[in-house]
């Protein structure tokens, strides 16, 4: 009965433990791609024509957690108290979690950042907007560049950015050469 | 095999290839990229390591400072090395910065540090602003790959280590298995082999075939063969074998041989041997029969066509030797009538003409008689009625006798005969001296026969000799006119001469030689010749003899005579060399010299040198001074004191030089050929002169034993019983006697005796058993020496009979002196010194040899008793007259008897009968019949004659002329010449009447036409000759 007990008391241990440690792993690339982020905007040549009211708009885009979506905006910012500049022009943070984009179809983001792992449909409405209004979209989460997120990173011996050269270049979007010396591309 | 090899050789391959590619993609796909990547994930991690330390130089100032911290940064970073290898991480370092972030310069900080060349590992660090996260520039890094080249050259050493290894134990595991599958494929080949080969004899050997049993005897299987061999079905041939097959062998019959008969197709019989194994099991139960048989059916059927031809082959023999005792019988009837009326038909006062034929028709019947006893003799040798006898002989004194028979013949045609003895032949000989005188004498008829001048030597040498055996070797050489090569293959076939005008010219039928060679053989020898035309022939053989317990060794003088001083003197160089070879041979110093003059010098100068001779040996007949001449001129010569005896030796005109001599004071002659014997006594006499010198012809072996001595003779045959008994008593012994071994146990209960004479073979209880309880009553007869006499003469009979328990072994017919010295060594002789010489020779009215008996032998045998001889005669008459069934008792009596009286035919046949009598062989009784007709016939002319031997007187006639007319008759007599008669008219005329009684004895033999029997007479009227 006691071994009955402690069996079942490992288990349910386990059960909690593991998940823990796959959200923090996740959280951790989550944030690492948050950072990276900053230097695929920076590396955007037409990033100064996308300003909205001499501000650059980044949307953080979440399913149904918002704290996390602000979370992961946190580090996008950094140590800064006004969150730094790219380029010269202030940012300026938003969250939705409209996959459809509704609120956005004139005040048009420089970035959107998808701060939980979408749907399907979700992807392809997102994907759809980037190519439509040259909008870099990106996510942390894996498999998504190779589902058509047109950034993300990949996380090797080193963390590089990860682009699918197809959706940027349906995007019509141009990064510096420079970027590309350092960047893993998906064709 | 060659197959199997190859498929395991080219799997084999296979592997070695497979492994070898396998190993190669394992490295080149899979382990080498992976290398690689890991190499290059190390070097990026490496490379990103150092992106602060350059992202801080590049922040740390502006404009000049800034670029000089930028190149001390980057050069501290190619400093960095391994520590263990000392090996630089990087080989060099390149700046690109993106000057729209970084104000600066353009250009001014895109630094290269390090390495020209494009080696090691390329790696791009992206530059991100700290505070910004903007991307400010990219480093690339040329990493250094020493490290992943030597790891994975140590790794592809490694693997390929391992790959040797593994393509090591795969050839080796190929070898094992080529090995072993070539062992197993020649095992495989030799059973295949062998079960071929095993096939192929079955079904080839045309008489062979091969069947199976189980184990209950049901037949299981029969080869293809026994189809082939019988013409029948396999069905047929199996129901056949199952019928006829005797039962399976029972337990602890491994192996069954026997024959079958059964009915083929034809009915016809077939004959089948069969021999059949049991095949045992793993648990030792019996799993089969396995059987191979074999047709016999011809074979029986020639065996059977021999057996008729062996049964119609002996049928045939009898009737040849039917015929022959027939012929002999038939034929020799009227030649006796024919001699017998020729001769009183040249009593009748008949013309010279007449006369002549009268003389050849006489000497032409006795060719005949000759010849039909040739033809007898050699047909009981083919058909084995004569056997060797085993006695014991002197050799020397059967040469003296051989001497006697052939020296005048040999001084009639000036021949020289010389006997060459070697020393250390034997004297004293066990075997039949007999046959051997036969054979002697017939090589020395035909060689006088064919040699005209010259000589004849006959070698004798021992060319073995052992402890109880030797075998000796004699030959006859002459200087004839030889025979040429193309005529000696056939010389010893019968009735083969060497061309016909031989025939017409010597006479003869050949038969001879076949005869001798055929008696050799039964001696254990074999007959040999060499000739060359014109000089002459050497017939030589060798016969085995046994030698007698304590044979007498070489003949020497005795030891006071030892190195004695010999001068001989021959002009013959053999002749010479022989003598001197007989005097060395007898212990003697010889000097040899070639003629009288010479002799005459060499004795005067050693006489005067002190040193002379004691002895002189010459031949008489000697070119110039010939041996009586050099004698008599020694026997005047002052220089000889004392006298030099001589012995004088000539082989021609003997009555002449024995009468020479004495007038010239010779002392002693001796005829040629002179044998070793002859010499020895000659020179014993000579030298001993109170030893008279007596010729040969008179000794006559007188021994007396002690007074007293008491001999039980233990013998069956009254004959026999009677002729040892006047031996014995003649010997001064006192003589008991008992029939039989239960009578011989009687006597020696109840009297004491010296020695026994026990023959061997008697009815109830014979000789063996009878020794045998002698020796059992232990004490008393331990000592008592027991004789055993027996005709068993053959090899092996002395040591049976010894070991029996007997002391002392005599052969029958029993001779006397053999007699006496066998009893010599068992008694004491009386103190007279036991041999005196005996002034009475036997003399007897009737002829020495009558058709079938031996006389001479017989009388011999009764100590020269011709009246008890005569007595034994009429009793052997009544013995062979008996109607008693011929069984093997009878005939050994008989065959006792005859031996003994010397019908040697009768006793030779008697034998013979016996023999087959006992091995329960079928009989055959012409021969004995035939010889027991002629020796009826004999006995019945001996008896006829007068009873009383008388010595023969000296006569008073002397002079040469009688002496030449005696050796006219003898020539006559030998010639079977009727001319003898004359001759014995003129000698009746000149002889006085001493000579009456010898003269009748002559002319009975005259009248009777026995001319071998007329000799006898007239050499002892000769010998009687002043």
């Amino acid at each position: 009965m006691r071994v009955r007990r402690f069996v079942a008391a490992i288990l349910s241990a386990l059960a909690v433990v593991v998940p823990i440690v796959a959200d923090d792993l996740a959280d951790v690339r989550a944030q690492a791609g948050a950072r990276l982020f900053r230097a695929f905007l920076s590396a955007d040549i037409d990033v100064e024509k996308k300003a909205v009211d001499n501000q650059l708009l980044i949307l953080f885009l979440y399913v149904d957690d918002k704290n996390r979506a602000a979370s992961l905006a946190s580090h996008f910012l950094g140590e800064a108290k006004d969150g730094g500049t790219i380029r010269g022009l202030p940012l300026s943070v938003a969250y939705s979690s409209d996959a459809t984009m509704a609120g956005y179809k004139t005040k048009v983001p420089a970035g959107i950042f998808l701060a939980q792992p979408p749907n399907d449909a979700t992807r392809r409405a997102v994907i759809r907007y980037g190519i439509e209004h040259h909008v870099i979209v990106y996510s942390p989460f894996e498999g998504d560049v190779e589902s058509g997120i047109l950034g993300g990173l990949s996380v090797e011996a080193q963390v590089r950015p990860y682009v699918n050269l197809s959706t940027l270049s349906a995007s019509n979007i141009s990064l510096k050469p420079l970027f590309f010396k350092v960047t893993k591309v998906y064709r | 095999m060659r197959k199997q090899i190859l498929i395991v050789s080219a799997i084999f391959f296979f592997l070695a290839a497979t492994l070898a590619g396998v190993m190669a993609f394992y490295w080149i796909g899979v382990l080498r990229p992976r290398l690689q990547t890991e190499a290059i994930a190390q070097a990026e991690m490496v490379a990103r390591s150092q992106a602060n330390t350059i992202i801080g130089a590049v922040r740390s100032a502006d404009g000049t400072q800034r670029v000089r911290s930028l190149v001390t940064a980057l050069d501290e970073l190619l400093l960095l090395q391994d520590a263990k290898t000392k090996t630089p991480f990087f080989r060099s370092v390149e700046l690109k910065i993106d000057y729209e972030v970084i104000p600066a310069e353009k250009g001014t900080l895109d630094l290269r540090r390090g390495a020209t060349d494009e080696g090691g590992f390329r790696t791009e660090v992206a530059l991100y602003d700290p505070q910004t996260f903007e991307l400010i520039g990219v480093a690339t890094f040329r990493v250094s790959d020493r490290f992943f080249v030597q790891l994975s050259n140590d790794v592809r050493h490694e693997l390929m280590i391992v790959s040797l290894a593994v393509l090591l134990l795969l050839t080796l595991v190929w070898a094992v298995m080529v090995f072993l599958l070539t062992k197993v494929n020649r095992q495989q080949r030799a059973i295949v082999d062998q079960e071929q080969k095993y096939e192929r004899l079955v079904e080839t050997l045309s008489t062979y075939f091969i069947y199976g049993r189980n184990p209950r005897g049901d037949v299981t299987f029969v080869s293809d063969s026994a189809s082939r061999l019988f013409s029948m079905s396999p069905a047929e041939v199996t129901a056949r074998l199952q019928e006829r097959l005797a039962p399976p062998a029972r337990e602890g019959e491994t192996e069954r041989n026997y024959a079958i008969t059964f009915l083929d197709n034809d009915d016809a019989v077939r004959h089948v041997e069969v021999s059949e194994l049991r095949v045992i099991g793993e648990e030792g139960e019996i799993e089969a029969f396995d059987g191979i048989a074999r047709d016999v059916t011809a074979q029986k059927i020639v065996e059977e066509e021999l057996r008729q031809a062996k049964d119609h082959a002996e049928s045939a023999d009898r009737a040849k030797s039917a015929f022959l005792a027939n012929m002999s019988h038939e034929i020799r009837t009227p030649l006796n009538a024919i001699l017998g009326m020729s001769a009183l038909a040249a009593k009748q006062n008949p013309s010279p003409k007449i006369r002549e034929y009268l003389g050849k028709i006489g000497s032409s019947a006795r060719l005949l008689t000759e010849l039909i006893e040739d033809i007898l003799d050699l047909s009981r040798i083919e058909t084995g009625r004569i056997e060797i006898a085993r006695i014991d002989f002197d050799l020397d004194d059967m040469l003296a006798e051989l001497s006697d028979v052939v020296g005048v013949r040999a001084g009639e045609k000036n021949l020289e005969i010389l006997f060459n003895t070697a020393a250390e032949v034997p004297r004293r000989l066990r075997g039949d001296p007999t046959r051997l005188k036969q054979v002697l004498l017939n090589l020395l008829n035909n060689a006088l026969k064919f040699t005209t001048r010259g000589e004849i030597v006959i070698d004798i040498n021992a060319t073995e000799t052992r402890r109880d055996r030797a075998e000796i070797r004699f030959s006859v050489r002459d200087t004839g006119i030889g025979i040429a090569e193309e005529h000696l293959p056939t010389l010893f076939e019968p009735f083969t001469q060497v061309d016909a005008s031989m025939a017409r010219r010597f006479g003869g039928m050949g038969l001879g030689l076949a005869i001798s060679r055929r008696l050799v053989r039964m001696m254990g020898g074999e007959m040999q010749v060499e000739s060359t035309v014109g000089v002459g022939s050497t017939f030589s053989f060798s016969a085995q003899f046994d030698l007698p317990r304590g044979a007498v060794g070489l003949r020497r003088l005795a030891d006071e005579f030892r190195d004695l001083p010999v001068l001989v003197a021959d002009d013959n160089t053999s002749a010479r060399t022989v003598i001197a070879n007989m005097l060395q041979s007898l212990s003697c110093r010889v000097t040899a010299v070639e003629s009288g003059e010479a002799a005459i010098n060499e004795a005067l100068r050693a006489a005067r040198e002190g040193q002379p001779y004691r002895l002189a040996v010459f031949d008489w007949r000697m070119p110039g001074v010939d041996g009586a001449q050099a004698a008599a001129q020694l026997a005047k010569a002052s220089e000889l004191k004392p006298h030099l005896p001589v012995i004088l030796v000539t082989a021609y005109e003997r009555e002449y030089a024995t009468q020479r001599g004495r007038e010239i004071g010779i002392d002693a002659v001796l005829h040629k050929p002179v044998s070793p014997s002859m010499l020895h006594d000659a020179v014993v006499n000579v030298l001993v002169p109170g030893t008279p010198y007596r010729p040969r012809a008179l000794e006559q072996p007188q021994v007396q034993f002690e007074a007293g001595k008491r001999v039980l003779l233990v013998e069956d045959n009254e004959i026999n019983r009677e002729v040892a008994r006047e031996m014995l008593r003649a010997a001064g012994l006192e003589v008991d006697e008992a029939h039989n071994g239960y009578q011989a146990m009687e006597k020696l209960a109840s009297d004491s005796y010296d020695v026994v004479l026990m023959d061997v073979q008697m009815p109830e209880l014979d000789g063996v058993e009878t020794v045998k309880a002698i020796r059992a009553a232990r004490g008393r007869f331990d000592k008592l020496p027991v004789i055993a006499m027996t005709a068993h003469a053959m090899l092996g009979d002395r040591e049976r009979f010894l070991e029996a328990g007997m002391s002392d072994y005599i052969a029958k017919p029993i001779e006397e002196k053999q007699l006496l010295a066998v009893l010599g060594k068992w008694l004491e002789f009386n103190s007279g010194g036991g041999q005196a010489p005996s002034p009475v020779p036997p003399s007897s009215d009737i002829p020495e040899i009558l058709p079938g008996l031996m006389v001479g032998d017989g009388i011999r045998r009764t100590s020269g008793n011709v009246a008890l001889y005569k007595r034994l005669l009429a009793e052997f008459r009544k013995e062979l007259d008996a109607e008693e069934p011929m069984n093997a008792d009878r005939l050994h009596t008989l065959k006792g008897s005859s031996s003994t009286l010397g019908a040697r035919r009768v006793a030779e046949a008697a034998a013979a009968l016996e023999q087959r009598a006992r091995k329960g062989e079928p009989l055959f009784f012409d021969e004995l019949r035939d010889a027991m007709e002629e020796v009826k016939q004999s006995i019945a002319l001996a008896l006829s004659g007068a009873p009383a031997p008388s010595p023969v007187q000296a006569s008073t006639v002397t002079g040469p002329e009688l002496i030449t007319i005696a050796k006219k008759m003898d020539a006559h007599l030998k010639d079977n010449n009727l001319a003898a008669v004359t001759c014995f008219e003129e000698l009746k005329s000149v002889v006085g009447p001493n000579f009456r009684e010898p003269m009748q004895q002559l002319e009975a033999s005259l009248d009777k036409l026995d001319f071998d029997a007329a000799r006898a007479h007239l050499a002892a009227i000769r010998e009687a000759l002043p």
